[in-house]
């Protein structure tokens, strides 16, 4: 078991794996990293291009600067941190909702398993993005409710593909066996069920993580996420639109982070399943 | 005649179809196991054979019938975990009737953990002695079913049922997936732990040759009906039946070639 942990089957693996590692330690330990606080402002320092010099002591800013003189490089550190964090709370929540759905309505089938897919059914019908839009307009926005956003678009995917696997789980002869000795039905899917089912789990947690960035990425934008001034990354994006013209890097670096962690997660997930279908 | 454990009366099951013709998968079958005994059910592929077989061991509801286990009538519709460890089940593929996300000492302990309340110490011990009786080595225990061969993996099948001290085993073809030489060992164990625990078989194939050597009597069946049922010996000499005949004379014979200097 040991060896299924090492990144076997090439370069995807490797590649995904460091890169990952990278940006969590560059963006969880922000604050080691970041060269100056991201919150402070200069209003001599506005709209420094990046690798160019401070107006006053004559330090090389390496990502430029904003509108209000503040450090793009350490906002992208810190808004990674943030934007990072809601989604991988996100997708747990959504993944361990959606999971147990999924179990429950493949193990019983019948009725149970008729209402929970068509109330997925029912979700999926209406765009996800939409969903979010309204569900924050109805809470409010913040952190709490932004995690309870995500989570609720998110617990469908789960919960389909959870089940479609239960449903070709629960013909095996050991479920068959552990029911037959009268193991009782908690037990039968805690144990015998939900282990077989998390590579599944893993992959889709992976492929949704990317989902959740962009996502979560999308309500800053659309100034539905956190508070203006904490730095996200899809809040960057929209802070910098209106300095487009002169200031490409403000909406470009942020847009480029998200695209290069997006990008590592698929090729991550794209990894996971290659080795759980080869399994 | 031994004291019957299991009695078992006008058995039958009926599927609903598409069509709305009913399928009759097993039609009025009615038998009786003995301590210590080992009946032996015959027949091809589709003659109902496994469905008695999982109506028996409570997986699937039957349509009609009575069953009496130890003299007391069992429920049609749901089983007391009593009545369930009482009947265990040996299935025909050692590999997929283990959780493969389990070590070989937690498959054991699962039935010890459930019917009967043990203390951890217990269970190891319990375990530790039912490998034993199964004739695997101990150090199995922390092994995971994927790194055991087929025939290991049918021991530990049979430990797990054996755990759960049932007065009837039914080994549902538990050999037609292992080579020859494996096979005539599984059936040895089997036998050997008849006869240090009095357990009864109730033991499934699809062909007479496996059933010779275990079993006590044979009951033949075709088409979802018992067609002829006896003591192994008078039907492998007097087979009455066309059907048995015909089974009779489809074990392989070999013919070993004369080699002469």
């Amino acid at each position: 078991m040991k060896k299924s942990i090492l990144p076997r089957g090439g370069a995807k693996g490797i590649v995904s794996i460091g890169a990952l590692v990278v940006i969590f330690i560059l963006t969880v330990f922000a604050p080691w990293f970041a060269p100056v606080d991201p919150y402070s402002q200069s209003l001599q320092d506005i709209l420094i291009p990046p690798l160019s010099h401070y107006g006053n002591d004559g330090g090389i800013s390496l990502l430029g600067t904003d509108q209000l003189g503040r450090d793009v490089l350490s906002r992208l550190l810190y808004g990674g941190r943030l934007s990072l964090w809601i989604s991988i709370i996100a997708v747990f929540v959504s993944g361990v909702l959606g999971s147990a759905i999924g179990i429950i309505a493949g193990y019983f089938g019948g009725k149970v398993d008729a209402l929970l897919m068509r109330l997925a059914d029912i979700q999926m019908s209406i765009p996800s993005m939409l969903l979010a839009i309204v569900m924050v307009a109805v809470l409010g926005s913040g952190l709490t409710n932004i995690v309870i956003v995500l989570a609720v678009t998110g617990w469908v995917t789960f919960a389909r593909v959870v089940r479609s696997q239960v449903l070709s789980l629960k013909e095996m002869e050991y479920v068959e066996a552990a029911r037959a000795m009268g193991v009782p039905h908690a037990t039968v899917m805690i144990r015998h069920i939900l282990p077989n089912t998390w590579f599944t789990i893993a992959t889709q947690a992976a492929l949704q993580m990317s989902h959740m960035i962009l996502l979560a990425a999308a309500l800053s934008f659309l100034g539905l996420g956190i508070e203006v001034s904490t730095p996200t990354w899809g809040g960057m994006v929209n802070d910098g639109k209106s300095y487009i013209d002169s200031a490409w890097w403000l909406s470009t670096l942020p847009g480029l982070a998200i695209a290069f962690v997006i990008l590592s997660i698929n090729l991550f997930g794209d990894w996971l399943r290659d080795r759980s279908e080869a399994r | 005649m031994s004291e019957p454990v299991l009695e078992v009366e006008g058995l039958r099951k009926v599927y609903p179809t598409r069509s709305g013709k009913d399928f009759t998968a097993v039609d009025g079958v009615s038998l009786f196991l003995g301590k210590g005994e080992t009946l032996g059910i015959v027949g091809e592929s589709g003659s109902g054979k496994t469905t008695v077989a999982k109506m028996i061991a409570g997986m699937i509801p039957t349509t009609e019938g009575q069953m009496r286990l130890n003299g007391k009538t069992l429920d049609r519709a749901s089983r007391p975990r009593e009545d369930k460890r009482n009947v265990q089940y040996i299935f025909q593929d050692p590999v997929s009737s283990l959780n493969p996300r389990l070590k070989v000492r937690d498959l054991i302990a699962e039935p010890l953990k459930l019917y009967f309340k043990l203390s951890g110490k217990d269970i190891d011990t319990r375990v530790d002695q039912l490998l034993n009786d199964v004739g695997l080595p101990l150090e199995y225990r922390s092994r995971y079913p994927k790194e055991l061969s087929g025939g290991q993996c049918q021991r530990v099948g049979i430990a797990r049922a054996l755990a759960a001290e049932p007065s009837i085993i039914v080994c549902d073809e538990p050999t037609s997936a292992l080579d020859m030489t494996i096979q005539s060992q599984i059936l040895e164990l089997l036998k050997a732990l008849q006869r240090s625990k009095g357990v009864s078989y109730l033991f499934i194939a699809h062909g007479l040759e496996v059933i010779y050597s275990i079993s006590h009597r044979v009951m033949v069946m075709k088409e979802g009906v018992v067609v002829e049922e006896g003591e192994t010996a008078d039907i492998f000499h007097r087979p009455q039946h066309m059907y048995t005949q015909s089974l009779i004379g489809a074990i392989p014979k070999i013919d070993i070639p004369q080699f002469t200097d």
